[in-house]
């Protein structure tokens, strides 16, 4: 059975009379040991795919569907202690802003000792031992002393790698992480993306990576998840993904990424539009037709549903699989 | 990206600056004599390691940090060490966007708010043309006008470093310093933003210090780049000669270290290997000489000074030292 299991989570903000779908029929499962990259346009509900998982939604006016296992237990009815306690075992997110975890009135030796002490019941020594090593391995130079500051004397880098520190000290079966290398140097990042490898190795920790890094996601991730509009677009082991992308926002995606090996970047090109509005209506067209290059007259009937293309790899599209590799329409580009 | 025709004089210019903190663990020079120009229509990269110092220098450029020693002028006129009164005129010239959207951003303000507000420092105080103002600035960061009046904690991570980019440049600042303001963006957001800065660049010359970690968000917008490890400026170059001909270690050790979309090496690749270093005790020499890989014995002794490379950049590593006797 998976570590973890989706199906059909859905998430709706509801404020001021008018409505937001951010989430929307999301299903997927992780393995044990799997490594799922999530990725996707900015306001596309990945971040709140992830909040909704694990109970993170109260205080905000969102309304939650569906179901969620993970180690057989259903993560929507779980009582609040109980989801608690599985966050700081079992679980444990890295949010996309440092800021949110960190407490800015406790130098981190402080705040990783606690977790440290609170969840694995280590002696102060012993955990401070732990912390310092997990900071060195993020890269923290001399961490032994700076461990005694406060989150606001490091750097952006510093403080989310104190975060993916943070999140390993309690040794997680599952690691959900939110964009957790966007403030780190290609040299750091190098050195993350090597320990988390390590940690599926050794310790078959499963992780669920959310990311705008495409490259990140090629580097480390098994599966990739494409969300567009709330919705999974297409899943595909990666290098599939990349090699043959069967989606047409997909294919738009890695057309826009700058070329690092051409001058100037190569010819850079976003997707033309602005991004989708996100309503409580009923959707009768595919979400990406306003903007899709390939678009046709069967997109607009009725919204595609996610169909298996094959045993591995699944997509939100009328277009066949031949049709996919046609060239792009011209005209359609601007 | 427009070819600048570099006059005489620069907009910004910086000259030996350092910036100090105190910490537990004792002073933290976290900005050692760094010294640059930005041209007016001239974007100039800031790349290097997290905790090199990039953020800490945008802050100390904008007047939010006290430099330790050194000058920064903007338009020849000397602006370092003003009071926050004296700051203020020169707000409208010199826009921070911040690593972090907390710190542009005020949560207690609409985006139609926030947005107004910046308008209105600029002088844009007409009230029937403001809220076409704000609709217009949100659609060219490419998000959906029909939102704004709603908080900055109901929209995604993207959508917020989107609106703080919008803030900023509805003061039609001559410099704007952008701190990481692409990261939380999907390519293809990304291009629309590079598109929307470069074009900017284009009609009103103006300039950008763009820091960043992304070297391809670099290869596509800057002229120049300049490296930061450990506080220092350890090359300056253009930025097709950076990418083809990186002139420190630590930028080869960079270039080298960038993710692959089509990975063929999984892992495989080199690191930088050994700790990463520590601002409370910066290593003799050359900083970067315990991780290099091309260091000698000259390199624990002495610090590296500024050789001159190809097109008017620089480089502080002894293998660019003409007077070098050492392999090369
Ligand atoms: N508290 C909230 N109230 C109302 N709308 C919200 C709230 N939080 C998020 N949203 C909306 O839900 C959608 C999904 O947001 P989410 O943060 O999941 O995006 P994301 O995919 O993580 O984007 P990014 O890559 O920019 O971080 C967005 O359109 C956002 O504006
Ligand atoms: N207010 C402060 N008090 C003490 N030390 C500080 C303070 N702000 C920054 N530092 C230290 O100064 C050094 C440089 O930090 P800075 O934020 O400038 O780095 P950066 O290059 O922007 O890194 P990143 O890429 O991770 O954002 C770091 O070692 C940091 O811990
Ligand atoms: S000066 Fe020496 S240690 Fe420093 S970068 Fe050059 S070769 Fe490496
Ligand atoms: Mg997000
Ligand atoms: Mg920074």
């Amino acid at each position: 059975m998976a570590l973890l299991s989706v199906s059909e989570l859905g998430v709706d903000f509801v404020t001021r009379g008018s409505g937001v779908r951010a989430v929307d029929r999301v299903s997927f499962e992780l393995e044990n040991s799997e490594i799922v990259g999530l990725v996707g346009e900015s306001g596309s509900g990945k971040s709140v795919t992830s909040l909704a998982l694990l109970g993170l939604l109260s205080g905000t006016s969102a309304v939650t569907r569906g179901a969620a296992h993970f180690g057989g237990q259903d993560l929507m009815t779980l009582s609040d202690t109980k989801l608690r306690h599985l966050r700081g075992n079992r679980i444990a997110l890295v949010f996309q802003d440092p800021l949110t975890s960190l407490n800015p009135y406790l130098t981190l030796e402080d705040q990783l000792c606690e977790v440290a002490e609170v969840h694995l019941g280590h002696p102060h020594k012993q955990a401070r031992e732990r912390a310092v090593e997990l900071l060195t391995r993020v890269g923290i130079g001399d961490a032994a002393r700076r461990i005694r500051e406060y989150p606001h004397q490091l750097s952006g880098g510093m403080r989310q790698r104190v975060c993916i520190a943070m999140a390993l000290l309690c040794d997680p079966e599952l690691l959900i992480l939110d964009e957790p290398t966007t403030m780190l140097d290609v040299t750091i990042q190098a050195q993350i993306l090597d320990l988390l490898r390590e940690l599926r190795r050794e310790r078959k920790m499963s992780i669920l990576l959310i990311t705008h890094d495409l490259g990140v996601v090629a580097e480390l991730a098994d599966r990739v998840l494409v969300m567009y509009a709330g919705r999974i677009v297409e899943s595909a082991p990666t290098a599939e993904l990349f090699a043959r992308p069967l989606h047409p926002y997909t294919e738009a995606l890695l057309q826009s990424t700058p070329r690092i090996d051409l001058p100037h970047g190569g010819t850079l090109r976003p997707i033309a539009g602005l991004p989708p509005r996100l309503s409580l209506a009923k959707v009768t067209e595919c979400v990406f037709a306003p903007r899709c290059a390939r678009v046709r007259v069967a997109c607009r009937e009725r919204e595609p549903e996610l169909r298996p293309e094959s045993a591995s790899h699944a997509r939100r599209c009328v277009l066949s699989a031949s049709e996919m590799e046609a060239p792009i329409p011209t005209e359609a580009r601007g | 990206m427009a070819e600048i025709s570099r006059p005489h004089e620069p907009l910004l210019s910086v000259r030996d600056l350092s910036v100090e903190f105190r910490t537990p663990g004792g002073p933290l020079r976290a900005v050692d004599a760094v010294s640059f120009e930005i041209f007016p229509g001239e974007t100039l990269a800031l790349v290097g390691e997290s905790g090199s110092g990039k953020s800490t220098l945008a802050r100390a450029l904008v007047g939010l940090l006290k430099p330790h020693a050194g000058r920064i002028e903007l338009d020849g006129a000397p602006i370092a060490g003003l009071s926050r009164a004296e700051f203020r005129p020169l707000r409208k010239k010199l826009q921070l966007v911040f690593q972090d959207p907390h710190a542009s951003l005020n949560p207690r303000l609409s985006v139609s708010a926030t947005l107004s507000e910046a308008l209105m420092l600029h002088g844009h105080g007409d009230r029937r043309t403001l809220d076409a103002r704000v609709c217009a600035l949100l659609a060219r960061v490419g998000l959906d006008p029909a939102l704004r009046q709603r908080y900055p904690h109901e929209f995604s991570g993207g959508q917020r470093q989107r609106i703080s980019v919008a803030r900023a440049l509805a003061v039609e600042p001559a410099l704007l310093l952008c701190d990481e303001v692409t990261s939380a963006l999907d390519v293809s957001v990304q291009a629309q933003l590079i598109e929307l800065l470069r074009s900017l660049q284009t009609e009103s010359k103006l300039s950008y210090l763009f820091i960043t970690h992304d070297l391809g968000v670099v290869r596509s917008l800057a002229h120049r780049v300049a490296v930061m490890y450990l506080g220092r400026i350890v090359e300056l170059q253009a930025t097709e000669a950076f990418f083809e001909r990186p002139q420190h270690p630590y930028s080869e050790a960079l270039l080298a270290s960038i993710p692959r979309l089509r990975a063929a090496t999984h892992g495989a690749k080199p690191r930088l290997i050994g700790e990463v270093p520590s601002p409370l005790h910066p290593p003799a020499g050359c900083a970067f000489h315990p991780r290099c890989p091309r260091a000698f014995e000259r390199c624990a002794r002495e610090i590296p000074g500024a050789y001159a490379v190809e097109a008017a950049g620089f480089s502080r590593c002894f293998l660019r030292d003409p007077s070098n006797s050492a392999p090369g």
